[in-house]
């Protein structure tokens, strides 16, 4: 197992080559070939002292000295944080890489669920040391969804009682909802009900935490409409 | 299976890591062990550089004390280095995660460190060694010496590195690291080692080496360093030899070892940056530095206890006093690593806490000094007895039937020593034990009445210490039964070998029980053994010399006095030299054991032979300076007292001087009024011509050196002139003057001798 946390840690005075010395007595796979490769890739000196580096630079040393532990378990706290969109994408790229070829399961912690979507087979949230949701990214986005509906005549949330619904929301004569349960099944039961307009959109993995933190009162749009009251008086 | 699959062995040691950790020390190492190599020749060459006497080289004072440099600084410096990452949270993180059990990170980077003190002890030791080699013939060597102290010197580092290892795995920060490594390296030592000379202080019948074997303040290398090479509180040398103290501190780093790599199994990540890893190590650290404070409390009243209990209300406010120093100075080490208020308010609640610590301390001490007096063994359990003799002169006392009793003199309790008063003359070369006294303590005595003796010397003086807490060295005691007074006139350290172990006690006693011990000691087999079986001239390890003399010339007084001495019984050769005015000797050095000894072997009346062959070489040597310069006195001036001035200066190259300051006060004073009056009755009168008329052959030229101390002189045969000469090291004031040679010397001396320490003058 190899970690790369949030606060990196570097032997003082440490170089990469310093560095992947460490790494290649810890790590008894570790690939120096690429490890200077990818070094030589990023354009990071490997002969330069790391404290010297930027935030984003000591990032990548980091997380090419993990790439290349070719350990089974790859532990990323926030890494991509301080990632441009460039360089993150390439990471990416290394990380599905090693998961094909290698079978290595990637661990990776991040408060920008957007970047996970397209790179994570599973999710799990993690609320106040606990786990909250577990999932499959895909099972979660097909379970998952959003409705925006219409009727022509005058209806309210009960019209819905039989359908699991985690939030319900209406303005005027659309209302919107965020729905727990099969899309197939739930577009079957709302048409039934002769909606006028029936969109069923997929959500975001940033929606679904939203929606999810909103249930254990994780939510903080009381007090901005609080605020913006106070404003307008 | 994955090529990252840890193996068994990495579970308690890794490689990798360990020539990883070796590589991170490599600029330390590597800079110390230079820096010490060139420092140590330098300093070789430097201090024997032009220097002709003899250096008796001895580990811990030669140019190896340097390796405590590497104990007190460099290894400490290492470990932090090495366990920085402690100090820091994303440190503590990386570490822990890795795959290697935890253990085996630590055991590697204490290996590394272990190792690199062995590269610079073992590198320095073999530079030094080869330097001192080159200058062989100014330097004696003793390999086994050294060997033992480098030895000691790794154990020492071994212990001190898991000593800071288990201070940084206890703690989270570089400053309460040290606090906590310096209190569990040399706190527990500190404290036995006060609580040692506390109980031996007060108990008459120990002294701090011999309370008990763990209790020695030597036992723990590392502290022995501090307290004697770098503090020079005390003085054991335990460091230089092989012995208990090597096991013990090695046990120690095991004991410690262990202890460090469990408590940085558990160390959670969040106790860097915190000065503990658990509040109950922080609550530990801080009763213990005010614990030792309160000590001072424990101090002041053991004595008051066993002694006298009236002084405890007079010093009360001292000891609140005490108290509240000790319940700041933890408020303030609170404040200082937790940096909240509340924690070091907390800590002074807890302060009171200390005063059934000191109470339960005092109770402990005055349980050990009861135990010791109890602790007396009966005769008939008593296998065999050792005794140090402390003082030379009670040897002369005992084996010449020295009076028993004082009696009073002038309002003083005193000794009527008539005619037997003596001098001491063995002369101690305080910087290595001395030959003769380490064999002579060394003799497992098993005579029944010498060990009857003693075991009855000890039960009394325990007794009577009992009767009489306040009995003090050196008095006596009221005896009821007889109604005499009873006075402790000796005093031996006494070992009473019992079954598998000993017992060692001071203990005074009469002259009648002395006198059993001494004489069975000297009569012994043992003790002639030691001047019978003296080492041959050219045995490794020997060295005689004399710096008169050449080495043929030494060689050839030894052997004949090794052969003379054979002849002659320990207590007699003792009896001449302490008798004796002679200061003629040999210096013989002997380096076979780990601790090296010396000794003076005096020629005396009991080897004539000897004695003569080095008048003979010595007055060979001088002969031509000696007639030189009585030459050139006798040419310098007319008056009488300058002539003598000028003739003491020329003739002794200046070692002595007469006073001639009239007006000195105190002694000198006293002297030069007797020189004066004893120049006047037996100086021969002063002719008016006085070069031309002088005549050497009619008078003595009496150098005699006199202080208050000692009286020197050395008789110079073979020439027509019978000059005394003065034995050419002292460097003290003197009376010189011009004697008839019809006076009668016994006179002179007996004259002189009233309120002044004399000897008879040996005439032939």
């Amino acid at each position: 197992m190899v970690y790369v946390p949030d606060e990196l840690y570097f032997i003082p005075g440490a170089t990469i080559n310093k560095m992947s010395d460490l790494y290649r007595s810890i790590y008894p796979a570790f690939d120096i070939d690429r490890c200077h490769y990818l070094a030589e890739t990023l354009k990071l000196d490997e002969w330069k002292n790391i404290s010297t580096f930027s935030k984003g630079m000591k990032r990548q040393v980091s997380t090419i000295l993990a790439l290349s532990a070719k350990t089974d378990y790859l532990f990323f706290d926030e890494t991509f944080d301080g990632f441009d969109p460039v360089i993150r994408n390439f990471v990416k790229g290394l990380i599905c890489q090693d998961v094909l070829e290698r079978n290595a399961t990637a661990i990776i912690t991040s408060h920008s669920l957007r970047e996970l979507e397209d790179v994570c087979d599973k999710l799990a949230l993690l609320h106040k040391g606990g786990l909250i949701l577990q999932s499959d990214i895909e099972n979660l986005k097909t379970s998952h969804f959003k409705v925006q509906i219409a009727f022509p005549y005058d209806y309210d949330e009960t019209l819905f009682s039989d359908i699991e619904h985690i939030r319900f929301k209406k303005s005027g004569s659309v209302s919107s909802m965020i729905i727990k349960g099969n899309i197939d099944e739930t577009e079957v039961l709302l048409k039934a009900k002769n909606p006028v307009i029936c969109d069923i959109l997929p959500l975001t993995l940033e929606e679904v935490f939203s929606y999810e933190m909103e249930t254990l009162e994780y939510n903080f749009d009381a007090v901005l409409s609080e605020m913006e009251v106070e404003n307008n008086e | 299976m994955s090529e990252n699959k840890i193996c068994f062995a990495d579970n308690f040691f890794n490689i990798k890591l360990y020539l990883q950790a070796l590589k991170r020390l490599k600029v330390i190492g590597l800079v110390t062990l230079v820096c010490m190599m060139l420092f140590s020749v330098f300093s070789i060459i430097h201090n024997n550089l032009g220097r002709n006497s003899i250096e008796y080289v001895q580990a811990h004072s030669g140019a190896y004390f340097m390796m405590t440099f590497v104990v007190i600084i460099i290894v400490p410096l290492m470990v932090l280095i090495l366990f920085h990452y402690l100090t820091t949270r994303n440190g503590s993180d990386f570490y822990h995660s890795l795959a290697q059990k935890r253990r085996s990170v630590y055991f590697s980077f204490v290996a590394a460190v272990v190792t690199w003190a062995m590269i610079i002890i073992v590198c320095f030791t073999l530079v030094t060694t080869i330097a001192y080699m080159l200058v062989s013939k100014l330097c004696i060597l003793s390999i086994a010496n050294i060997l033992a102290y480098s030895f000691n010197i790794l154990i020492s580092c071994i212990l001190v590195t898991v000593v800071f290892a288990l201070g940084c795995s206890i703690t989270g920060t570089v400053f309460s690291s040290l606090v906590a490594s310096a209190c569990i390296l040399v706190l527990p030592r500190l404290i036995i080692t006060i609580f040692s000379y506390m109980i031996a202080s007060e108990s008459l019948i120990l002294s701090t080496d011999n309370i008990a074997l763990l209790a020695s303040p030597s036992c723990n290398l590392p502290v022995e360093i501090i307290f004697d090479d770098i503090l020079s509180l005390t003085y054991n040398n335990s460091i230089s030899s092989f012995g208990f103290s090597t096991l013990y501190t090695f046990i120690l780093a095991i004991i410690y070892l262990l202890i460090g790599c469990k408590m940085y199994e558990k160390r959670p990540s969040e106790t860097a940056g915190k000065a503990a890893s658990s509040k109950k190590i922080q609550y530990c650290l801080r009763m213990i530095i005010g614990y030792l404070i309160t000590l001072f409390i424990v101090v002041y009243l053991y004595p008051v206890f066993v002694h006298n209990r009236s002084y405890i209300k007079t010093s009360i406010d001292v000891l609140i006093l005490i108290f509240l120093i000790a319940a700041f100075v933890m408020f303030l080490y609170e404040l200082i690593t937790s940096r909240t208020l509340k924690s070091a308010l907390k800590a002074l609640l807890h302060s009171p806490i200390l005063l059934p610590m000191d109470a339960a301390t005092i109770g402990l001490l005055l349980l050990i000094n009861s135990y010791t007096l109890n602790n007396v063994p009966a005769a008939s359990t008593v296998d065999y007895i050792k005794v140090d003799i402390y003082d030379v002169c009670e040897i002369w006392d005992l084996t010449n039937d020295f009076p028993d009793e004082y009696t009073l003199i002038n309002d003083q309790y005193t000794v009527d020593y008539g005619d037997n008063w003596t001098n001491n003359n063995y002369y101690y070369n305080g910087a290595y034990p001395d030959y003769i006294f380490q064999r002579l303590s060394d003799i497992e005595l098993t005579d029944k009445v010498a060990i009857e003796a003693a075991s009855t010397a000890l039960n009394e003086y325990c007794s009577q210490i009992k009767k009489n807490p306040n009995l003090a060295e050196g008095s006596y005691y009221h005896d009821e039964a007889s109604d005499t007074d009873i006075y402790y006139l000796y005093e031996f350290r006494i070992t009473y070998g019992t079954g598998h172990s000993e017992l060692i006690r001071h203990v005074r006693m009469t002259a009648s029980d002395a006198k059993v011990i001494i004489n069975s000691l000297l009569e012994s087999t043992e003790a002639n053994d030691i001047m019978h079986s003296l080492p041959e001239y050219d045995k490794t390890g020997t060295y005689v010399s004399n710096p008169n003399l050449s080495d043929d010339e030494v060689k050839e007084i030894y052997n004949t006095f090794r052969e003379e001495i054979k002849n002659v019984s320990m207590t007699d050769y003792l009896n001449t030299v302490i008798s004796s005015h002679t200061v003629t000797s040999l210096d013989l050095y002997d380096n076979e054991a780990s601790t090296p000894s010396s000794t003076q072997l005096y020629l005396t009346s009991a080897t004539p032979n000897a004695f003569s062959l080095y008048m003979k070489y010595y007055n060979e040597h001088n002969q031509n300076s000696f007639d030189e310069k009585l030459s050139t006195a006798l040419n310098s001036t007319d008056d009488y007292r300058a002539y003598l001035t000028a003739y003491i200066y020329d003739y002794a190259d200046n070692t002595v001087y007469y006073a001639t300051d009239r007006d000195s006060s105190g002694s000198d004073r006293d002297l030069l009024i007797y020189a004066d009056s004893i120049l006047d009755e037996a100086a021969v009168p002063i002719p008016e011509n006085f070069k031309e008329n002088f005549n050497p052959e009619t008078c003595y030229i009496c150098l005699m050196y006199i202080d208050l101390y000692a009286l020197y002189e050395e008789y110079y045969p073979g020439t027509d002139l019978d000059v005394i000469t003065m034995n050419e090291y002292n460097g003290s004031g003197g009376i010189y003057f011009l004697l008839n040679k019809s006076y009668d010397l016994n006179k002179l001396i007996n004259e002189f001798s009233d309120g002044f320490e004399t000897r008879k003058i040996y005439v032939p």
